[in-house]
């Protein structure tokens, strides 16, 4: 492996562009800099771009590893005996105690789905499983899949799995491989267990279908591990109807119930089996279905039976048989609404349905043809508060009414408080989400939480954007508030000024109660806006209940208190409601029957109707709107659903809405005969012989066709959909053989499923057949002895340990195994780009410093003179305090001659010179390296050139007076050009000029080291940084006013015209600046 | 020249931002110990809201929302723990312990009072759901005052209010109702007793501190809502040290102020965040015998030691004093 790696290597690229583009800018805008200053930057500007670069691509160095992470994954499906589950747990905490310095330990738990419950740690203690795992399947290859991925790619890795190795679901040695190229080791430690006495129920084998009063077997297959006496009870819709003795054999046994159907319906059957000494009971249980053709049976589901009279008068005669029940007794299942070939939704709203019925009813049409009738009133269509749940789906009309301008709205603001109960926050805002989607796309919702206080998680605004809102919704994070009263003064605020026009405003507040309650004042404020509240109580605390009891009280509304979370979204669309009213549309019409509709055939006008609901016709071809208000809106709209067919009436079918209608008595009865009977699904007999089997999560569907001859029919389209609890998978059914049609399905969990066949015989008529499968327990409870040989499998593909079976007292030496390191050091990736882009920081300052800033190498020297003499300089004996006397003298005679110019003091430029000069002799007393007496000047500088005093030999220079009189300018503190330009416009000047403004400034030409450079004893800050840019072969005057003033008297001032030049331009500068402060 | 300058500015700024330089903000403390993350194994907690110290100050006591009260050194080493009655109701949210080493806990949403010996053995407990005298609705702190009588708050169904009791557990005293008026309260969440045997309430929602004679007069109410210094917001617990400096914990504002008695604002520490002397929504403060400060930072699952506030910061000229 190599030693370098970059995780995004493209960005690589970049380097090549981006140095071109460093050189070429350094080209353009370093011109000025020359020598090694040019190339320091441009090497310092390319580095900095290589980091930076590097860093991008995220450069990686490997490092060898003495880590050793051991993952312990524990199995917790239902076959695994719950002492064995414990045992486990203590097993990790043994293995725990083992681990060294290096070691690093983590759990994962897994059922069907693997939970991480604790990453890999220096320390590994554990109490209990606090991971919800489902346990009803076994899924190996999912739980090593994640282990892993959990395990640190830094390290040498292991995966210790204590299973009983019974897998329902994927293939663990599949991802053995995946183990083996990733380099870890799978150790194993065999969870056994026996059932001795174990009875359990294999299968119900039932016909799918019979006829009234057709005789027929029940077969019931239970398998025992030894013999024993038991006793067979068998249910019909649950009722007892048989129970019986048996001697049960080692091995499989056949049990058989002959069973005669009188009532034509769908019926289901269950049996349970018991053994004195049986082990397991959640494997005692069989499914069957038969389904019992007859009379279509309608069900029509109202509130109030009153209310339904009318209706169930209305089909009397018509050849079906009606069931009138409450919402209530609904059936709560798939299958037993197969009962039923039509249901008839009267006024019931979506609250007083679960979401599984909406979702049965749904597929039920869907994939099984029954009918679906929903019949208007104030429960009904969007007052119901259908919008957005499967009933919708499956309705030809819209719950959103669009065609409506000027329909008046509701609002409603809900206040979320943190629920204390697992995922109460994730419930409160899927069920604030729910809300939203029942909304009108006018209505107005705003969503009120603590956070960092009381505040508005989403503003008041129109529910037109749905997915945008709920998407704002689900990032909510509800805190712990203290007091409503804030929160609730926020909502009636909001709803006071931003949902002014909203006919109905309403206020729901989900909390434990802990809050402290708003004020009566408040509260009667909120009723005087008309605003209604409603609370609803989750888990509350001690006196919770009471407050919101009370705000519900006082705000009108109605007080919740919720026992299941499960509740909580239905209490929310019953709440809902409240702002759906205004959908409602109360005034007498007559329907306009728009003709060509098969669901009104023969009936030419109908009396009047009081009132109806709006919605708006779905977008669809088969959509067939029959009949309007009007407005336009639609009365009456079918469409076909799947295999079903589905009507939406938005009047009623009672003495309200409807009382004309039940007072004209024949169309009212023609009308509803006619329509719910458009609906009923097929009952045409199927000649299909359908075998349904489920196993390892797949259902097989096998179907043989026979004509009444005995001979196989063959190329039928037959279409195939499954109904589940939960899902409602594929099915594709094709013929495999003559006569025989064959098909499969998902079947992920346990419980009922629904499986609707569909064909048209030989006349071109519509065939339906229904028949039923279920899983009626998880297949973990049907394995009843470990499976050691996948687990020694999974060991030896990878190299791992197969540790002996788990027992209550785990060998101390096995144990240390567990961390053992026979795997090869591993070595790991260590990003860094951190280091990378620290460095590229860092240089970018030098980078600015390397161009802006020049010190000089004799202000080096300088600098580190002032260092040594204020460290170990003052260790030293007189002669160096001498000096710094001395010294000190030198800088109060220059703070003096600086003082009198800020003073405005008219120094003559003598006087002037004299006292920097005499700051200036002390210097070389405390340089580092002082300049002798009479020596040269030190060697010529050679940084970059500056355009500054180019003009040679020039004794000295005098600011144009445009530059010195102007008073503004201060170039000197520019940190670029600027002085330049000035200077160096200013043309050739006798040695005498004076200056513009007539200064009195010393002579350059006399005193040419009378510059204002500082004393070298003095901070880089005062002075030793030169801001100007030396001219090349000038002597830098701030190396000590001691070497320039050796140059003058050396009496060679001709000989460094260039340096007198600079010199007195800076003692020019110096001046003007005083001067400008002056002005 | 301007160019170049807002370049190099430019640059500068970047520097800061990659060396993570920030301005702006107020500095915090640091804290000398934080101990604890989230979780239900020992030492962890599940959003800790209150400390106490044993008598001799070596034990340090804590609550949080997993039904246990769990022991620490004061270096936040996990000693022992035991659990508190279990229910559906929620958690204990108060707790004072008694010169004996009786640890006295506010079983909040159970409607009762706890009596602990020190290695946690339940000695007594009374109370129950009600709003007659003696009895609870969600009781949220207890404290024992100097005569050994004891004190408890309490809020819910509108019955938000003082109660006193004997050391036995008989009630002497009920005052206050839900309001804002001075002896009315809305949430009062801590209580405290200084050196005069003042009774300090935590009048939470009403944002103030009102102080009770022992006889359950009204002496004094201050406070003012608020985030500037010496405003509160969610006042939510209080407690003295040696030198009579009132700490008073708020949960809005997520910071420790520190007042005279008198409600003079001294000084205050914290801010929201999650980094060491930064609080989320703290509930509890309890300071030890040697002056070190513990708040229990409730929804970063941890516990907060801060050294002894200076002696020097007795009173200053506070422009905002009580009202």
């Amino acid at each position: 492996m190599p030693l370098i790696s970059f995780s995004h290597p493209w960005y690589l690229l970049l380097l090549p562009l981006l140095i071109a583009g460093v050189v070429y800018v350094a080209r353009q805008s370093l011109a000025d800099l020359r020598g090694s200053r040019a190339k320091w930057s441009l090497g310092l500007r390319v580095g900095l771009v290589t980091c930076a670069v590097l860093a991008l691509a995220g450069l990686q160095i490997r490092k060898p590893t003495k880590k050793l992470a051991v993952i312990f994954v524990l199995d917790q499906s239902d076959s695994i005996p719950p002492d064995q589950k414990a045992r486990a747990i203590d097993y990790v905490n043994e293995a725990a105690r083992k681990m060294g310095s290096d070691d690093y330990g983590g759990l994962l738990v897994f059922g069907s789905d693997a939970y991480l419950e604790k990453e890999p740690d220096k320390a590994l203690k554990i109490k209990q499983v606090h991971s919800q795992v489902p346990r009803d399947y076994s899924n190996l290859a999912g739980a090593l899949r994640l282990a892993l991925a959990a395990l640190p790619e830094d390290s040498q890795r292991r995966v210790v799995l204590l299973s009983d190795g019974n897998e329902n679901l994927g293939s663990a040695v599949e991802e053995a491989a995946t183990a083996v190229s990733s380099n870890v080791q799978i150790d194993v430690v065999p969870v056994s267990y026996e059932y001795p006495h174990e009875v359990m129920l294999e299968k119900m084998v039932t016909p799918s279908e019979a006829k009234v009063g057709e005789p027929f077997e029940i077969r019931i297959i239970a398998r025992s591990t030894e013999k024993a006496p038991a006793v067979i009870r068998l249910l019909r819709n649950g009722e007892l109807i048989a129970r019986q003795a048996v001697d049960l054999l080692e091995g499989p046994n056949v049990i058989n119930f002959p069973q005669s159907l009188e009532e034509a319906r769908f019926h289901s059957y269950e049996a349970f089996i018991e053994t004195p000494k049986d082990q397991l009971a959640e494997n005692n249980r069989a499914l069957g279905f038969v389904l019992v053709k007859g009379k279509p049976r309608v069900l029509i589901v109202e509130n109030d039976p009153n209310d339904a009279r009318y209706l169930a008068s209305a089909l009397q005669g018509q050849k079906l048989e009606v069931d009138v029940r409450s919402p209530g007794r609904l059936p709560a299942t798939l299958a037993e609404f197969q009962t039923y070939d039509s249901v008839v939704l009267s006024n019931v709203g979506a609250y007083q349905l679960t979401p599984d019925q909406m979702k049965a009813i749904r597929s039920s049409v869907r994939d099984l043809g029954t009918g679906l009738v929903m019949i208007g009133g104030e429960n009904s269509f969007g007052p119901g508060a259908y919008r957005g749940t499967p009933i919708e789906e499956a309705l030809p009309v819209d719950m959103e009414v669009r065609k409506h301008k000027v329909m008046p709205v509701g609002a409603v603001a809900m206040v979320l408080h943190t629920c204390e109960f697992p995922d109460g926050n994730r419930w409160a805002r899927e069920t604030a989400a729910a809300v939203v989607d029942v909304l009108g796309e006018r209505d107005k919702v705003g969503v009120l939480l603590y956070g960092a206080g009381e505040q508005w998680g989403i503003r008041m605004q129109p529910a037109a954007n749905k997915e945008k809102i709920k998407s704002e919704l689900y990032q909510l994070d509800p805190g712990d508030m203290p007091d409503f009263h804030q929160i609730v003064k926020m909502a009636h605020d909001g709803l006071v000024t931003d949902a002014k026009e909203a006919a109905v405003k309403h206020i729901i507040v989900i909390s434990d109660g802990d809050p402290s309650p708003p004020t009566p004042e408040l509260m009667a404020m909120v009723r005087k806006a008309k605003i209604t509240m409603s609370t609803v109580s989750v888990f509350p605390h001690g006196g919770g209940s009471g407050t919101l009891e009370g705000m519900a009280q006082v705000g009108k509304g109605q007080y919740y208190d919720v026992k299941s979370p499960n509740e909580i979204p239905r209490i929310f669309l019953k709440e809902a409601q409240r702002v759906l009213k205004p959908a409602i549309i109360e005034e007498p019409f007559t329907p306009r029957m728009l003709p060509g509709s098969q669901v009104l055939e023969g009936i030419g006008g109908t009396p009047p109707l009081m009132g109806y609901v709006a919605t708006t016709p779905k977008e669809a071809a088969s959509v067939e709107v029959a009949m309007t208000s009007k407005r336009d809106d639609p009365i009456l709209a079918s469409w076909r659903f799947g295999l079903g067919k589905a009507v939406a009436f938005m009047s009623d079918a009672k003495n309200r809405w409807a009382a004309p209608w039940v007072a004209d008595g024949g169309t009212y009865s023609k009308f509803w005969a006619q329509t719910i009977r458009w609906t009923v699904r097929s009952t045409a007999r199927a000649d299909l012989d359908t075998q349904v089997e489920i196993n390892q999560r797949k259902g097989k569907v096998t179907i043989d066709v026979v004509d009444n001859q005995g001979n196989f029919i063959n190329m039928l389209d037959i279409k195939g959909s499954v109904a589940g609890e939960k899902v409602s998978p594929q099915l594709r059914i094709e013929q495999t053989a003559p006569g025989r049609y064959e098909g499969e399905f998902d079947a992920p969990d346990k419980g009922q499923y629904m499986i609707g066949l569909s064909y048209r015989d030989s006349q071109g008529n519509p065939r339906i057949h229904t028949v039923g499968a279920a899983v009626p327990y998880s297949p973990e409870y049907r394995d009843l002895q470990a499976n050691t040989a996948v687990l020694s499998n999974l060991a030896d593909r990878t190299r791992g340990k197969v540790h002996p079976s788990l027992t209550a007292k785990p060998d101390d030496t096995d144990l240390k195994t567990v961390w053992r390191r026979d795997r090869r050091s591993h070595s790991a990736p260590q990003d860094l780009w951190p280091l990378l882009m620290l460095l590229a920081a860092l240089l970018l300052p030098v980078d600015i410093g390397v161009r802006r800033l020049m010190v000089t190498r004799a202000e080096w020297v300088t600098m580190a003179g002032t260092v040594y003499e204020r460290t170990l300089g003052r260790l030293s004996g007189g002669a160096r305090r001498r000096a710094t006397r001395e010294e000190g003298t030198g800088r109060l005679l220059g703070a003096k001659s600086r003082a009198a110019r800020r003073m405005g003091a008219e120094l003559d430029a003598e006087s002037l010179a004299a006292a920097e000069s005499a700051a200036a002799e002390t210097a070389p007393a405390q340089g580092a390296t002082p300049t002798p007496a009479g020596e040269p000047t030190r060697k010529t500088y050679e940084g970059p050139t500056r355009r500054m005093p180019t003009v040679p030999g020039a004794g000295s220079v005098t600011p144009s007076p445009a530059a010195g009189a102007g008073g503004k300018a201060a170039p000197v503190q520019g940190m670029e050009a600027p002085a330049t330009p000035a200077l160096s416009a200013a043309p050739p000047a006798p040695a005498s000029a004076p200056s513009g403004n007539g200064g009195k400034e010393a002579s350059p030409a006399k005193k040419p080291e009378t510059t204002t450079a500082p004393a070298p004893g003095k901070t880089p800050s005062s002075g030793s940084v030169v801001w100007h840019k030396p001219v090349p072969g000038v002597t830098p005057e701030g190396s000590g006013a001691g070497t320039g003033k050796d140059a003058t008297d050396t009496g060679k001032p001709a000989e460094k015209p260039a340096e007198e030049g600079g010199s007195t331009s800076r003692l020019l500068d110096a001046k003007r600046r005083a001067r400008d402060r002056k002005n | 020249m301007i160019r170049a300058s807002v370049r190099t500015l430019g640059w500068v700024a970047c520097l800061a931002l990659l060396t993570g330089c920030g301005a702006g903000r107020p500095s915090v403390p640091a804290a000398e110990l934080t101990f604890g993350r989230e979780g239900v194994d020992d030492g962890q907690f599940r959003m800790p809201r209150e400390v106490g110290f044993s008598p001799d100050g070596k034990e340090l006591y804590v609550l949080d929302r997993s039904h246990r009260v769990q022991v620490f050194s004061p270096d936040g080493v996990f000693l022992r723990m035991w659990p508190t009655p279990f229910g559906p109701l929620g958690n204990p949210r108060g707790l004072d312990v008694t010169p004996d080493g009786r640890i006295f806990v506010a079983d909040t949403h159970n409607s009762q009072v706890l009596v602990y010996s020190p290695d946690g053995k339940l000695i007594r407990k009374w109370g129950k759901s009600g709003k007659a005298p003696g009895e609870f609705i969600s009781v949220t702190d207890v404290v024992v005052d100097r005569q050994g009588y004891l004190w408890t708050c309490e809020y819910g169904s509108y019955n938000d209010r003082i109660q006193k009791f004997t050391p036995e557990g008989r009630v002497l005293l009920t005052l206050g109702k839900f309001g804002n008026e001075p002896g009315e309260f809305s949430r009062p969440q801590g209580i405290a007793v200084d050196r005069d045997n003042r009774i300090f309430v935590a009048d939470s929602v009403n944002h103030r501190i009102q102080i009770l004679s022992p006889e359950g007069k009204v002496l004094k109410v201050w406070g003012e809502v608020g985030q500037e210094p010496g405003q509160l917001r969610y006042p939510y617990d209080v407690s003295f040290d040696a030198a009579g400096r009132l700490y008073v914990v708020e949960f809005g504002n997520c910071r420790v102020s520190v007042f005279t008695p008198e409600g003079e604002f001294l000084t205050s520490f914290g801010r929201p965040g999650r980094e060491e002397g930064e609080f989320d929504h703290p509930w509890g403060v309890n300071v030890a015998r040697n002056g070190d400060i513990y708040v229990s930072d409730t929804m970063n699952y941890r516990i907060q030691k801060f050294p002894p506030l200076p002696k020097t910061i007795v009173r200053q000229a506070s422009a905002r004093t009580a009202r």
